[in-house]
């Protein structure tokens, strides 16, 4: 293993001791199943908003966005708009409110707002499949992190992450996750920012410039393994070695590729040598110039996938049950509001380093462009533009521990939500089910996560902010702000946003997209999905209007009123 | 002192309270008004159950006297009481015609006087206790029950005590609505009655009609009632107080256009009006008044009650706290044998905090002692009307009943008639702090709750106010994020242009979206924040 691997694995484990000491701290504090759940309503609003922060900045934030940046340019500046728009998504429609319904989950608030069981129990289902589909790539992204900073093997890196994550879990319960949120947040920042800061130092010096119709060059010579099928393109003739299969063809030599799209099947072997434009996956702008300008890109329906996919993010993050879930540490609807707006103040700003690492990334890391391993650009950065040394080492080890930062606190927070829900609505029990009920709720995600091939960031985040948008968004904002809703209509637009867009999931993960149109729903399904949900909630309920729960209005009014009426009523 | 306290932080407190309601109106939109006048008609219905509460028997009769002052749903309810005695005053009915012009008079007179007696009216009833010589002449004359005439004719001369001695006498119907009215409209004048709001709220009524003006009085019942409520619960007696507070302010917007306009319009309102005025003291009146002795009671009830009720506060313990008060009083009474009016005033505000305060812990007691008190009383009642310190002391004495506490506090004597003593103790927590707080939210809150037209007025204008704001934020973002896209991709110009030498999608999408995006919603909690601020203030006030 070289020295960066070990600086990196380093990194990582002092992220994990430091993270079980914060946590152990917070486990004296613990001593009540309420502190478990919702950490006693004593968390200030910087600790939560930082805690909150940190358990949305996942791996997606921390290395989608970047890779992101690298592959699609301008036009991938959308995406961390949409997910920072669903938190004023968030404070708009569902934050103070949330609050005050008392609810801790989505079911609880099922319950609370339309007093079904039988919607209790579809929400618990579709908590479930959310949450596991959110920790499957967060648990593949700590594989990755630990393939791409060590020699190690990708099943280690997901079962390494996994196990710290349900012993932080296990051991502490929220209260503990909370500080150790708000405490990976600042480090994942921190992360972020420094590196940044050294690239840019020779970046300013650098004589090269984005500004050129020329695709990237290969800064060294580099071996490209294709584990999936692939579509690469190129502006430029380019000249490789190839031993594999090539547009259908079996080659295993030197290649000359021309302008144009080559397709090249999983287990090729591809070797560039150094100063040689780098062929792009196909669909992402291939010159610098095109990268630099939006729309240039030679995807289908480009247009409708950014509005897709703005929907998805900011309508899909009140969904998330690890989100929803913070806003009951907070004391009051007021207090939710605020921390929903600092929430926004640091995730924005983390997202703009986000972005400028994305496009330095561009300039020193051209080479992901190839292997379709864009995501890890950001791990990949320190080494690529500093060189060997120790100072490149340390920073390598810096955003190691800011991704096992970025893996840990969303997968936490996720089985805190998902491990809650079970507890709640599955077991029924006592605190010490707790500690099972997080067991279970990890273990599947990463028996998935061991077994499935991994893919991008950018593909299988939205499609999970398009299930929780297609779903939760519906149910929340009709149930605060629309006293007509019932249960069964609420009922049937979740199973009806629900279905459709898990279905879409599904093809999109296992299945080999169709062209045009269809293959942009399934590939961006919100965009159909939440309309879907909107309206099939909206007129099943006016069909069932005389089910229509007979104290709405007294229970729309505890949501909207302010606490200082005394209206609502927080549970132990 | 605590009693003066009492007393004038009530006239200044409700001053604020009317001024502040009036401006929030003004401030907000024109539904506010609305939205006022239908907490007043709830409050009139509220306060008509905390009757209801204390006299079930009277409360047929009470009802259908309330019933035509309507208007002053919770004046009529205590005026039902003072009206079973009545029957005996009716000579005074008939009177009451002639006296309630003289009222007005009187009652702008005293409404000055209250004003400047908040504080003396309390003690007033004190010192009348004291002084009962010097207050005894004055008040001797109105204490007959026809008194209530003489007392007309004195008060006319000593406006104030005139009102008090009114509402003894009158009986029954002109004293007693005077009664409270002046209470009232001391209150009202004293506090708020500069207070255009609640000035303008009982004007507007006023003109209108009569019930509409007795109707603004109704919410003084109101306040008792909400007071009452507070009473009722465990803290009763912080959130009496704070009702009372409440009430006094209230009252005291409101009713100075009802007495007026009573004393104008109302033979018929007589009858309400006396119950105004025996409606404070009155409700053990009325429970007093079944009995009719209760009548002349009522209004000696109600002076002693005044005195009592803000000594009772003020002082915790009752005997010292009457002698306390007396002295405190004392001065002030002596300040103001005009007091006499005072304490008319006084003695119906405190009256309503006293019903209030009976309605909760002393309610039943007092239903039925009142009753039998107030029939000593109504002979005092009588007498008192002339002579309300000395005779309600008398009274109170005479009584016995209240027991020793009662002759310390007279006062409180014919106020709690029934149980008082204790409601005298507890009472004075409740008056001193946590009235405003506590006891305005619960009713305002109930009423919200209980889906009454008001409460479901107030929800919906929430909910709506705060749905137009999200949706006015909701719009400009989607404006934004929905024209954006579209525009990068129909005008490729805008993409190709620079600034300072970076491209405009990634000035704009890369770094100025973010600030734009926290702005807004930073901007949005500040205003939603507002609304349901507007709503709090609104339901509590």
């Amino acid at each position: 293993m070289s020295t960066s691997g070990i600086v990196a694995l380093v990194g990582i484990g002092l992220v994990g001791v430091a993270s079980a000491v914060i946590g152990s701290i917070g486990v004296r504090v613990a001593r009540s199943t309420s502190d478990f759940l919702v950490a006693s309503r004593t968390v200030g609003p910087v600790a939560n908003a930082s805690a909150i922060s940190g358990e949305y900045l996942s791996a997606a934030s921390f290395l989608g966005i970047a890779g992101l940046i690298l592959r699609e340019g301008a036009d991938a500046l959308w995406f961390p708009i949409a997910f920072t728009t669903g938190y004023l998504a968030l404070v708009l429609f569902v934050a103070a409110p949330l609050r005050r319904s008392g609810a801790y989950t989505v079911p609880d608030f099922a319950v609370a707002r339309l007093g079904s069981d039988g919607l209790r129990r579809l929400c618990t289902v579709f908590v479930l499949v959310i949450g596991w589909l959110y920790l499957l790539p967060q648990l593949q992204g700590a594989g990755l992190a630990l393939t791409t900073l060590t020699a190690l093997p990708a099943w280690s890196g997901i079962a390494g992450a996994g196990l710290v994550v349900v012993l932080t879990v296990v051991g502490g319960g929220m209260r503990s996750i909370t500080f150790v949120q708000a405490f990976q947040y600042w480090l994942k920042l921190t992360a972020l920012v420094v590196p940044a800061v050294f690239v840019m130092g020779l970046f300013i010096s650098d004589t090269r410039s984005l500004e050129r119709d020329t695709a990237p060059d290969f800064r060294a010579e580099t071996t490209v393994d294709v584990r999936t099928d692939v579509v690469l393109q190129t502006p430029e003739p380019v000249t490789l070695i190839a031993d594999g299969t090539v547009d259908g063809v079996r080659v295993d030599g030197p290649t000359l590729w021309a302008p144009g799209r080559h397709e090249v099947d999983a287990g090729t072997e591809l070797r560039f040598a150094q100063g040689v434009p780098v062929p792009t996956v196909a669909g992402a702008p291939t010159t610098d110039r095109q990268w630099l300008e939006m729309g240039t890109g030679d995807a289908e329906y480009e247009l409708l996938g950014i509005y897709s996919v703005l929907i998805a993010g900011a309508l899909g993050t009140m969904g998330l049950p690890h989100v929803l879930v913070r806003f009951y540490t907070n004391p009051d609807g007021r207090a939710a509001r605020r921390t929903t707006v600092a929430v926004l103040a640091l995730i924005g700003g983390f997202y703009i380093v986000t972005v400028l690492v994305g496009v330095l990334s561009r300039l020193y890391t051209p080479e992901l462009l190839s292997t379709g391993q864009s995501d890890a650009a950001v791990l990949l950065i320190p080494a690529a533009a500093l060189g060997q040394g120790w100072t490149a080492w340390l920073l390598g080890g810096l955003v190691a521990a800011g991704t096992a930062a970025a893996f840990l606190s969303t997968s936490s927070g996720l089985v805190v939500s998902l491990a809650g829900v079970l507890f709640t609505d599955v077991l029924r029990g006592r605190w010490k089910d707790f500690r099972l009920a997080a067991l279970l709720s990890a273990v599947l995600p990463i028996a998935l996560a061991l077994s499935v091939t991994r893919l991008d960031f950018a593909l299988t985040v939205p499609l999970v902010f398009a299930v929780a948008a297609s779903t939760f968004c519906p149910l929340l904002v009709l149930g605060i702000w629309w006293r007509g809703l019932t249960a069964r209509g609420a009922a049937a637009g979740v199973l009806v946003g629900g279905v459709l867009s898990t279905a879409a999931v599904l093809a999109s993960l296992f299945a080999r997209l169709p062209a045009g149109l269809p293959g942009l729903v399934l590939y961006r399904p919100a965009i159909v999905t939440v309309p879907a949900a909107f309206l099939t909630m909206v007129i099943v309920s006016r069909f069932t209007r005389s089910q229509a729960p007979g104290d709405v209005d007294a229970l729309l009014l505890r949501l909207h009123a302010p606490e200082r009426l005394g209206l609502t009523h927080d549970r132990a | 002192v605590s009693t003066h306290v009492d007393g004038a932080p009530p006239s200044v407190a409700p001053g604020d309270p009317d001024d502040g309601e009036p401006p929030v109106p003004s401030a907000g939109m024109g539904s506010e008004w609305v939205r006022a006048e239908m907490q007043r008609r709830m409050a009139a219905n509220r306060s008509t159950r905390g009757r209801h509460a204390r006299a079930a028997e009277a409360a047929a009769a009470r009802r259908r006297d309330d019933d035509p002052p309507i208007t002053a749903a919770g004046l009529p309810r205590r005026v039902r009481p003072a009206r079973p005695a009545v029957p005996v005053p009716p000579p005074e009915p008939a009177s009451p015609a002639d006296l309630p012009e003289n009222y007005v008079p009187r009652h702008s007179v005293q409404t000055p006087g209250p004003a400047a007696e908040p504080a003396a009216p309390i003690s007033g009833p004190i010192p009348v206790m004291r002084p009962p010589a010097g207050r005894a002449p004055a008040r001797p004359a109105p204490a007959a029950p026809e008194s209530a005439r003489p007392a007309a004719a004195g008060l006319a001369p000593a406006g104030p005590a005139s009102t008090g001695p009114a509402p003894a006498a009158p009986a029954h119907d002109s004293a007693p609505a005077e009664a409270p009215d002046t209470g009232s409209t001391t209150g009202r004048r004293a506090h708020g009655a500069t207070a255009n709001g609640a000035g303008a709220n009982g004007a507007h009524r006023a003109p209108t009609d009569d019930g509409p003006v007795n109707r603004p009085s109704p919410p003084a019942g109101r306040l008792p009632v909400r007071r009452r409520r507070g009473s009722g619960p465990g803290t009763p007696l912080q959130a009496g107080d704070e009702p009372s507070g409440a009430s006094w302010t209230r009252p005291g917007t409101i009713v100075p256009p009802d007495p007026a306009r009573r004393l104008g319009a109302p033979p018929e309102a007589l009858g309400a009006t006396p119950p105004w005025g025996p409606p404070t003291a009155s409700p053990p009146r009325g429970v007093a008044a079944p009995v009719r002795p209760a009548d002349g009671p009522p209004t000696g009830t109600p002076q002693a009650p005044g005195p009592e009720a803000v000594t009772v506060r003020a002082p915790a313990a009752p005997a010292p706290g009457t002698r306390t008060d007396g002295t405190a009083d004392a001065p002030e009474a002596p300040s103001a044998p005009a007091d006499a009016e005072a304490p008319v005033e006084v003695p119906a505000e405190t009256t309503d905090e006293i019903t209030d305060e009976i309605p909760g812990g002393v309610m039943d007691t007092p239903t039925a002692p009142h009753p039998v008190v107030a029939g000593q009383r109504a002979t005092l009642s009588g007498r008192v009307v002339g002579v309300p310190l000395p005779r309600t002391s008398d009274h109170t004495r005479i009584p016995a009943r209240p027991v020793a506490p009662r002759p310390v506090t007279p006062r409180n004597i014919p106020v709690i008639g029934t149980a008082p003593p204790e409601p005298g103790s507890t009472r004075v927590r409740v008056v001193l702090s946590e009235r405003k707080g506590v006891a305005r939210p619960v009713r305002t809150i109930k009423e919200v709750q209980e889906g009454t037209p008001v409460g479901e007025l107030l929800r919906r204008d929430l909910i709506r106010s705060q749905m137009r704001v999200t949706l006015r934020f909701a719009a400009l973002t989607l404006l934004v994020l929905g024209v954006l896209p579209a525009v990068f991709a129909m005008l490729p110009v805008v993409g190709h242009a620079r600034v300072l030498g970076v491209g405009v999608p990634w000035v704009v999408l890369g770094i100025l979206m973010y600030p734009f995006l926290v702005g807004l919603a930073w901007r949005y909690t500040r205003v939603a924040e507002r609304v349901e601020q507007n709503f709090a203030d609104h339901v509590q006030d």
